[in-house]
């Protein structure tokens, strides 16, 4: 899974939320480093969408929000995807920190 | 919020991505787009509430940025790779039929494009970019002005002044003092003149830059103390010592004393300016005051405002004053009235350029439009040549928005074409700026193309584009279906031509703006061509000859040697006279050395301005050499033994001094405890120090004589040998003569007379062909323009003038006709460019010199030039709507 993919289903895994929404969350987890400009935003939600693990959903605010405004959320699919790459990425770092210990003792 | 009440830059950048994203595979659109840009929006009005418009330009830039990289992975996921790709085809071909419109597209956008590139990549590395140290905005020059001298800044700085302040000032966090000197190194093979810098050790850490190799000085280097050790700048590094990484410890001969290498600094590190080869460290006396031949740098403590740095160094003075036991600092602040004067250390590396380079973006800018205008002309003559074509496609079925994205591929296609062109042009003008500067132009090493520059240049070739792209939809859209009602071929309708008249009023105006300019210039370079310096002498060779102090201690040791240098000089074949001078030639652009006179017999009133007169060293041949009239008599060689002392004063320096009398016989000497009195035996002409003033031409010259102290040293002398063959040839016996004599001793500046006058005059001739440059090309692209709209409204009339002519219409009266309207437009774009250039020419009045901003010459000439290029721009259409054959036209139709 690349790194934006990842950004967004994590952005979306607590609650559901809108393109511009999940861009600030992301934007202010990552301290600024990774930015999500509109092209790559909606392109990545395409995709994620095309695979089944996000999918509209009502709008939390009812009428009152900008109708151009569309709220995404997890699929079931979408939340076994996050989950399998977060174990996936906890294995990466538990091999790298064994190998760091390794290193240090040996030298 | 309502886009109604967006700000003018978020609804621009919201038309801009919008359009933009018709590039988007139709099925994204469609499903996303809508979304998109709305998520556009939001980030554009968050961008204004931040910072403004700069701000929402910044958040384009990137958003097309992200969005021109996406296409491609877009265009395969929707399976409309292929569509993207024939689209992408047709336009490409479709450029490729009109190989002319292309041609001349491509080139004069790239034109100009190169233009405003080259010229703003100058001005971003200079101007604009910070300077390459830590937090270059606290860096401050603690500088002096004398409200009494007249001197407004650039006085510098003392070492007993820097002493007292750098004990008390808590404004500033550090200081270093330093000054440069021309050094000589001996090398293996021979010795090279160099550029140092004696500073503080404080200097690196203050200006927070490293060796990159090596170290700095210690803190207690510069006392004399130990071997002494040098710095080198990479540049020496690598040409002098082929880049030796071994070269720290290493010994060096410089100015004939060992010193120890012990750090190279990194290549982007030029402080106080790039020539500087090597810095030397040196700590300032502990006593007295000394002279204003230093400079001081400082970096501001965090938070302080230079106000309050100038106001602690104010407040300080008088406490100097009264502490200093010389009197000296009195004499300073009181009879010369010295006050602090502190500017960031920016201004003061780039003020000297800041017009200069303002007024070539300024030109640029105007080439550019020059140049859009042009294109924005060529787009709507195909747009209406096209419109056929279009509406065949229409009629087949292609829907707007599809034609709409053909358009803006081609445009986009175009100004990316032109881009290039314009990028590859740039680098090339930038490159050779940069290798051969006619201008002391600063931080010229740090210019480069940018990636920020890149990426601002697709950006606003992107901009081009959607703009050029707009025309044929603002052309074909509402009339798309007409051309089958009507052909096309009837009168060229008023409304369709009045686009083009304009951008032909505009271009005139544009050409006419530029003309002036050039021709300011061109009037000031003649002028100054014109300007007498004062020496007449052309057929001469100049250069200098500097001796190391250390092995040529004393003012005999060194005249013995350019006594013996000048015999040798002489013997060679073509040489008519010789004659030396310390330190510099005239036109060198500075005072060089100065000294306050008294006038026997008449003691300095106290609190009167002192006038600083130039003083040189000269030999006896010097002013017969150099051409320079002397009235009484110049200085002989019986002069240079002892007897009594004598001196010649420049015209200017005689009326100061003696204003109304005769100066010959009266006795003049320099300032000091035991003054030398100099009886003035004539009078010179004046020479001028810059070619374009008669400031700095109060000059007393000296015989450079062994004996005595006072006046320049005469250890760097300027040479000026008057020849009977053309004097560049006998530069190689020259360099031998001096190598015959020591090979440790450098030649320097070699040029012949006019070759030293055009230096002096480089600043004007290189503004001067740049703007020159880029007026003609404003004028050609005008003249294309001219032509080409009327032309082109000929060419679609030939039916209407067809039947006037049937009507009795005589061929004179249709050539008046044409003449008369396209003149309208030229007329007007004229007396605007009138008005334009009156109002921007003030801009160039620091760059002119004895012309008057409003000089109506130049005014006149200019006008007349535009007027006959234009003029047979016009009359070339017009001569073949008159011979029209009215039964060949009618037919036609």
């Amino acid at each position: 899974m690349d790194g934006k993919s990842f950004q967004i289903l994590a952005a979306l895994a607590a609650e559901p939320s809108h393109g511009y929404a999940i861009r600030q969350d992301v934007e202010s987890r990552t301290n600024g480093e990774v930015r999500l400009w509109p092209a790559t935003l909606y392109g990545t939600l395409a995709e994620l969408d095309e695979r089944g693990w996000i999918g509209e959903v009502a709008s939390p605010m009812g009428d009152d929000d900008d109708p151009r405004r569309r709220y995404y959320a997890l699929t079931r699919e979408g939340r076994q995807a996050l989950a399998d790459e977060a174990a996936h990425l906890e294995a990466l770092a538990g091999l790298a920190r064994e190998r760091l210990a390794l290193g240090e003792a040996g030298s | 919020m309502s886009a109604r009440h967006d700000p003018w830059s978020v609804r621009a950048a919201i038309a801009v991505y919008g359009t933009l994203a018709r590039l988007l595979p139709y099925d994204a659109r469609a499903r996303w787009g809508d979304e998109q840009t709305a998520c556009f929006i939001e980030f554009a009005r968050a961008a204004h509430e931040r910072k403004g418009a700069l701000s929402v330009g910044a958040v384009l830039l990137q958003s097309t940025g992200d969005l021109m990289l996406r296409l491609p992975r877009e265009h395969v996921r929707n399976g409309a790779a292929g569509t993207a790709f024939s689209e992408l085809r047709y336009a490409f071909r479709s450029l490729l039929r009109a190989p002319g419109f292309s041609a001349a597209s491509v080139l004069t956008l790239g034109l100009g494009l190169a233009a405003a590139l080259s010229v703003f990549t100058l001005v971003y590395g200079v101007l604009l970019k910070p300077l390459p140290y830590g937090e270059p905005d606290r860096l401050v020059e603690l500088d002096h002005r004398a409200t009494r001298l007249d001197v407004d800044g650039g006085l510098g700085m003392t070492y007993g002044f820097f002493r007292f302040y750098a004990e008390r000032m808590s404004t500033v966090e550090e200081l270093a003092l330093y000054s440069t000197a021309t050094l000589t190194l001996t090398g293996p093979d021979q010795a090279v003149r160099i550029t140092g810098a004696r500073t503080t050790p404080s200097l690196a850490p203050l200006l927070e830059v490293m060796p990159a190799l090596g170290r700095w000085f210690t803190a207690d280097e510069g006392r004399g103390e130990g071997q002494p050790t040098i710095v080198l700048s990479h540049r020496l590094w690598r040409d002098a010592f082929g880049s030796d990484p071994g070269i720290v410890d290493r010994t060096v001969e410089l100015e004939g004393a060992p010193h120890r290498v012990v750090g190279v600094m990194p290549d982007r590190f030029a402080f106080p300016e790039r020539s500087i080869d090597i810095w030397i460290p040196w700590q300032p006396p502990t006593t007295g005051i000394g002279g204003w031949n230093l400079r001081s740098v400082a970096r501001l403590a965090d938070g302080t405002e230079i106000e309050s740095v100038t106001r602690e160094m104010t407040d300080l003075l008088p406490r100097l004053v009264e502490t200093d036991g010389t009197g000296q600092a009195r004499d300073y602040v009181e009879n010369a009235g010295v006050v602090p004067y502190v500017v960031s250390l920016h201004e003061r590396v780039t003020g000297p350029v800041r017009g200069t380079l303002l007024v070539l973006l300024g030109t640029v800018g105007f080439v550019l439009l020059v140049a859009l205008a042009n294109v924005g002309n060529l787009f709507l003559v195909r747009a209406e040549e096209g419109r056929h074509r279009t509406a065949l496609r229409r009629a087949l079925g292609a829907s707007a928005g599809r034609l709409a994205t053909g358009h803006l591929l081609e445009a986009l296609l175009l100004t990316g074409t032109a881009g290039l062109v314009g990028t590859a042009l740039a680098w090339l003008a930038v490159d050779t700026v940069r290798s051969g500067t006619p201008v002391a132009i600063p931080r010229l090493h740090e210019v480069g193309l940018d990636p920020v520059l890149a990426l601002a240049a697709a950006g606003l070739c992107a901009l081009i584009g959607l703009a050029l792209a707009a025309i044929p939809a603002l052309r074909g859209s509402g009339e798309a279906m007409l051309p089958f009602r009507d052909d096309g071929r009837s009168t060229a309708g008023g409304g369709r031509l009045r686009g083009r008249n304009v951008l032909v009023a505009a271009q005139m105006a544009l050409a006419l703006v530029l003309l002036v300019g050039s021709g300011l210039l061109l009037r000031t370079f003649s002028e100054l061509r014109s300007a007498d310096p004062g020496f007449h002498e052309r057929q001469a060779l100049t250069f200098r000859v500097g001796l190391p102090a250390a092995r040529y201690g004393g003012r005999a040791a060194a005249l013995a040697f350019h006594e013996e240098l000048e015999d040798r000089i002489a013997a060679i074949p073509g040489v008519r006279r010789m004659g030396a001078v310390a330190p510099c030639l005239p036109l060198s652009g500075d005072l060089c050395w100065g000294e306050v006179l008294q006038i026997e017999g008449r003691p300095a009133e106290p609190g009167a301005s002192p006038i600083v007169t130039g003083t040189r060293a000269v030999t006896p041949g010097y002013f017969e050499s150099m051409g320079i009239a002397v009235r009484g008599r110049a200085i002989e060689e019986r002069d240079l033994v002892d007897g009594e002392a004598i001196a010649v004063l420049s015209e200017t320096a005689a009326a100061r001094h003696f204003p109304g009398e005769d100066p010959i016989g009266r006795r003049v000497s320099l300032r000091g405890p035991e003054p030398t009195w100099y009886t003035v035996v004539g009078v010179a002409d004046d020479v001028r120090a810059r070619i374009e003033d008669t400031s700095l031409t109060t000059l007393i010259y000296l015989p450079a004589r062994p004996a005595g102290t006072d006046g320049p040293p005469p250890h760097t002398m300027a040479y000026v040998v008057a020849t009977s063959i053309p004097p560049a040839s006998l530069a190689p016996a020259v360099r031998e003569a001096v190598r015959a004599l020591d090979p440790g001793v450098p030649v320097a500046d070699v040029a012949t007379v006019r070759e030293h006058i055009a230096r002096a005059m480089a600043p004007t001739t290189f503004s001067f062909a740049v703007i020159g440059v880029a007026a003609l090309i404003a004028l050609l692209l005008g003249a294309v323009g001219v032509y080409a709209v009327t032309s082109y409204a000929v060419s679609r009339r030939t039916a209407e003038i067809g039947i006037r002519m049937a009507l009795g219409a005589g061929g004179r009266e249709v050539r008046t006709m044409v003449l008369r309207q396209g003149g309208t437009a030229v007329a007007a774009g004229v007396i605007i460019g009138l008005a334009a250039a009156l109002g921007l020419s003030r801009f160039l009045e620091g760059m002119l010199h004895g012309v008057p901003t409003t000089d109506p010459v130049t005014y006149a000439a200019i006008t007349g030039i535009l007027a006959v290029v234009a003029g047979a721009a016009l009359w070339w259409p017009a001569r073949r709507a008159s011979r029209v054959d009215p039964v060949e036209a009618i037919r036609e139709r």
